[in-house]
């Protein structure tokens, strides 16, 4: 049996790059969602203005991110 | 984002991974082991559907781009940009496995063959793609510059495929195939598709939210209570 | 005005400006000069065809990325740009203005940068010239035609210099590796021009040419 460690290998290194990737777009998709969630809670509830700081507090991190 | 659309992406990746797992499972132990090449041709099930997969993701951002010239929407720029990641991601597999193959199969990680060539040279496009698009600053400027890109890059592909054409090969040309070997490379089609298709969608939402985001903070930044 | 005036008056404008300050011609040739003399020190003299092939390619790449780089950032000066927007031009006249500009600073530069690499590497031309002289200015124009288009987007970021680069030499690849297979065949194994590598490089020529033309417009605009 020559060349299971390859296969194996060669599979292991693409899945792996597959699915990390999903990981990571899935991360970033939960994080998209729930600011989301709070801009529109924080359009129609009172404490708009926390809502906002919040909002901008958390901007740039995701703006070097999105870089 | 109803409860419906929810468990209607959860049952897509459940779907997705059950598929892999699946696929997963024929490649190890229901397809046989090729006579010549011994256990490293079954890298080739993985192989080939992630380059048809990655064909299949630049020419959506060839479509996304032109999408963008014709409508000049916002989302089309996110697609062109979701599907560039995505082809990014693939060419980076089928590059792998290709090398790791090459070893086992040639005996060296690599070697200028046109295949190899052709896939180095599509990977080093559309990393271009990604590295543009994260220098220019502007969002006009750049969803215009970006589905310019895009749909010249795909006007490159084939004339990097007839331009390898020209090196000298000893790429396999057909492989013959055994009915449970098409089984799995139908298998594994199957699955990557469905996990590529599922990763633009999922990269496509994100670049939407984050645009909707961005634009909120600006209105809001600007007309808001400082 | 006639369309070949327009854009002879645009190409002759920018050889202008060049002729007066020769800025752009001195740096790309003192430029492809010392790259030949790095890569001559770790090559060495004998040079097949594919070598030298690919040796020239380094050199006109890297020059003629400073070369589209120099004639779209004069127009970024003093908002010379948005002047010759507004003129009653044709915007893909404006195109075929610069490329013809370029193509005559990539020409050149070719014509020093080629013959010291034949001194310095030993390159023998003397079996196909007329081969060589074709495929080599076939692919040039295929170049510039990528080249002078996304110069126009590059000038306008923020990462100029290498952003072009990064941009241009994937997209040009199938030139260089056309050029060199081709030649090789020429050159090293003695066969006859390979009509089919020209007629790739033909292809890839006109494709461009065509679509920079008719996209350039959106690329330039403010």
């Amino acid at each position: 049996m020559i060349g299971v460690e390859y296969s194996i290998a060669a599979y292991a290194l693409g899945l792996g790059l597959m699915l990390g990737y999903g990981l990571r777009v899935w991360w970033r998709l939960r994080g998209a969602l729930r600011r989301a969630n709070e801009r529109a809670g924080g359009s129609t509830g009172e404490s708009q203005g926390e809502a906002d700081s919040d909002v901008r507090r958390a901007e740039p991190a995701s703006a070097s991110r999105a870089r | 984002m109803g409860g419906t659309r929810r468990i209607a992406v959860a049952g897509y990746w459940v779907l997705s991974l059950a598929a892999l797992a699946g696929a997963a499972w024929l490649a190890a132990y229901y397809a046989p082991v090729d006579a010549d090449m011994g256990v490293i041709q079954k890298v080739f099930y993985f192989h080939l559907p992630a380059a048809l997969c990655m064909f299949g993701a630049c020419g959506l951002v060839f479509v996304a781009g032109v999408g963008y010239l014709w409508q000049r929407e916002g989302w089309w720029d996110d697609l062109s940009h979701a599907s560039a990641r995505v082809a990014v991601l693939l060419s980076s597999v089928v590059l792998l496995t290709g090398m790791i193959w090459g070893k086992q199969a040639w005996g060296t990680w690599w070697t200028w063959s046109p295949r190899l060539t052709f896939s180095l040279v599509l990977w080093l496009l559309y990393v271009a793609y990604l590295v543009l698009r994260a220098s220019i600053g502007s969002e006009q400027k750049r969803a215009v510059v970006c589905a310019v890109y895009g749909i010249v890059a795909f006007l490159d592909v084939p004339l990097v495929y007839l331009s390898t054409k020209l090196m000298p090969d000893i790429h396999p040309e057909s492989i013959e195939l055994e009915r449970p070997m098409w089984v799995t490379l139908g298998a594994w089609m199957a699955a990557v598709t469905l996990l590529s298709a599922g990763l633009v969608a999922a990269r496509y939402r994100v670049a939407r939210l984050e645009r909707a985001h961005e634009e909120w903070a600006l209105r809001t930044g600007m007309g808001g209570p400082a | 005005m006639s369309a070949v005036r327009v854009v002879m008056l645009l190409a002759g404008k920018d050889l202008r400006i060049e002729a007066r300050g020769r800025q752009t011609l001195g740096l790309v040739v003192v430029l492809g000069i010392l790259i030949e003399v790095v890569l001559a020190l770790g090559l060495g003299q004998a040079s097949s065809g594919l070598r030298a092939t690919a040796i020239l390619w380094v050199t006109y790449l890297f020059g003629g990325v400073l070369c589209f780089e120099k004639t779209m950032a004069v127009e970024r000066q003093h908002g010379a740009m948005a002047g010759l927007l507004l003129a009653p031009v044709d915007r893909g006249l404006i195109y075929l203005g610069k490329l013809c500009a370029n193509l005559a600073l990539l020409g050149a530069l070719a014509a020093v940068v080629t013959p010291v690499g034949i001194v310095f590497f030993g390159f023998d031309l003397s079996a196909a010239p007329g081969a060589f002289a074709a495929v080599i200015g076939l692919s040039l124009v295929g170049y510039a035609a990528v080249g002078t288009l996304f110069s126009a987007v590059t000038s306008a970021s923020r990462l100029q210099g290498g952003l072009l680069a990064m941009v241009v030499f994937p997209l040009s690849l199938p030139l260089v590796i056309t050029s060199t297979q081709v030649l090789a065949g020429v050159m090293d194994r003695g066969e006859a021009l390979d009509m089919s590598g020209l007629g790739v490089i033909a292809v890839f020529d006109v494709i461009f040419l065509t679509a920079s033309w008719s996209v350039f417009e959106l690329v330039v605009e403010p």
